[in-house]
């Protein structure tokens, strides 16, 4: 689990963030070829390709709904920011179509629930 | 059978309320409920409700892992206030002012000075403040504005294993303090019967308690001008976790 943790690119170990991830009660490989980060009990995915960044949420292996959430991405590299929407594209997907990220910069996910809690997962693009 | 039961439930509920403990001795910190970080009121396990004391909170403040601001609020949710910020933090902090509090020879409490209470066997300002690290610190925990007590970690360092000694360092205005009390688990003893003090530079060596949530709390009693009152008690939290290992 700890190379899979740190395969995933993740800036910082935090207090906080390493009780949650190790009481993650289910996998932690990427099921789409991403990154994979835990946020609470959600394990976040995220994926880069040509058509944007692609994130799928599960917990305990099991797909939660993306229209559950409202979401964003935001990157930071070399002290600029940009954000897009995450939308949601069926099942347990989002999706920030067109995005692309730099190389090494940070990409936060913000996930705000219907209750309104917000979470986080930070990655670093390859 | 059942009615000495509830019978003795309610005396229970009766005297642990007659034995509630004066306003001055509640702090503030922060702690996870239900995935999100809640900035609590309390002391030792009564865990009160901070939600209609937010009026009292005067800033709240998160940080990234640079020390840099993070815009950061907080949010009712239900019964408890929670933190919402715009990014992840690594830290947030939060100051309160809890107001005038005068101490009848009746033994009750009273949200005034003494200009109004003359008869107060006591009457305090009661300041609190709370800090939470949310990962451990890469550069030394800076002082934040507002916070005119503040406890922080000698150096960036927290030691990672329950029952560790850890240092740290109370400022006043800014300035390390000596004299200070530094309770080492505030939430899980709260009755601490020898608590540290701190030194002339302020320092101070406790143990951690919890491999889990660690509630320091440092509590300073100041001389004021401010004639409405006796003194200023001033109560600083520092809350950090301890990782579990893996299950």
């Amino acid at each position: 689990m700890k190379i899979d943790f740190f395969r995933t690119g993740l800036i910082g170990l935090t207090l906080i963030a390493a009780p949650a991830m190790l009481h993650a009660h289910g996998s932690m490989k990427p099921q789409h070829g991403g990154m994979v980060q835990m946020t609470g009990e959600t394990m976040v995915e995220l994926v880069s390709g040509p058509k944007g960044v692609d994130i799928y949420l599960s917990e305990e292996d099991e797909p939660i709904a993306a229209a559950g959430f409202t979401a964003k991405l935001t990157q930071s590299a070399a002290g600029k920011k940009t954000e897009a929407a995450l939308k949601a594209a069926g099942g347990n997907k989002l999706v920030a179509a067109g995005f692309k990220p730099v190389k090494g910069a940070k990409l936060i996910v913000m996930l705000i629930d219907k209750s309104g809690a917000k979470s986080f997962a930070t990655f670093q693009a390859k | 059978m059942a009615f000495k039961r509830l019978a003795t439930i309610a005396i229970g509920t009766v005297t642990l309320a007659a034995m509630a403990v004066p306003a001055g001795a509640h702090g503030i910190w922060f702690a996870q409920r239900a995935r999100q970080l809640a900035l609590i009121y309390g002391v030792g396990a009564d865990d009160l409700d901070a939600v209609k004391r937010l009026p009292l909170v005067q800033s709240v403040t998160g940080y990234d892992s640079d020390w840099a601001p993070v815009a950061t609020r907080l949010r009712e949710a239900g019964a408890i206030p929670v933190v919402d910020s715009d990014e992840p933090l690594a830290a947030v902090a939060a100051v309160m002012d809890y107001g005038y509090w005068s101490k009848t020879p009746d033994g009750e409490w009273h949200n005034k000075g003494r200009d109004e209470v003359p008869n107060a066997t006591l009457a305090e300002h009661n300041f609190k403040y709370a800090v939470h690290l949310s990962q451990v610190p890469t550069t030394p925990v800076p002082l934040f504005e507002g916070h005119v007590l503040q406890v922080v970690p000698v150096g960036a360092d927290i030691p990672q294993k329950m029952g560790e000694p850890m240092k740290v360092r109370v400022y006043y205005k800014g300035k390390p303090v000596a004299g200070a009390t530094v309770m080492q688990d505030y939430v899980n003893d709260p009755d601490e019967a020898a608590p540290a003090k701190t030194a002339a530079d302020g320092t101070a060596t406790i143990t951690l308690r919890n491999q889990g949530i660690n509630v320091l709390m440092a509590i300073f009693v100041a001389q004021t001008d401010d004639k409405k009152v006796d003194h200023e008690e001033y109560r600083a939290s520092l809350s950090f976790v301890l990782p579990h290992l893996p299950e």
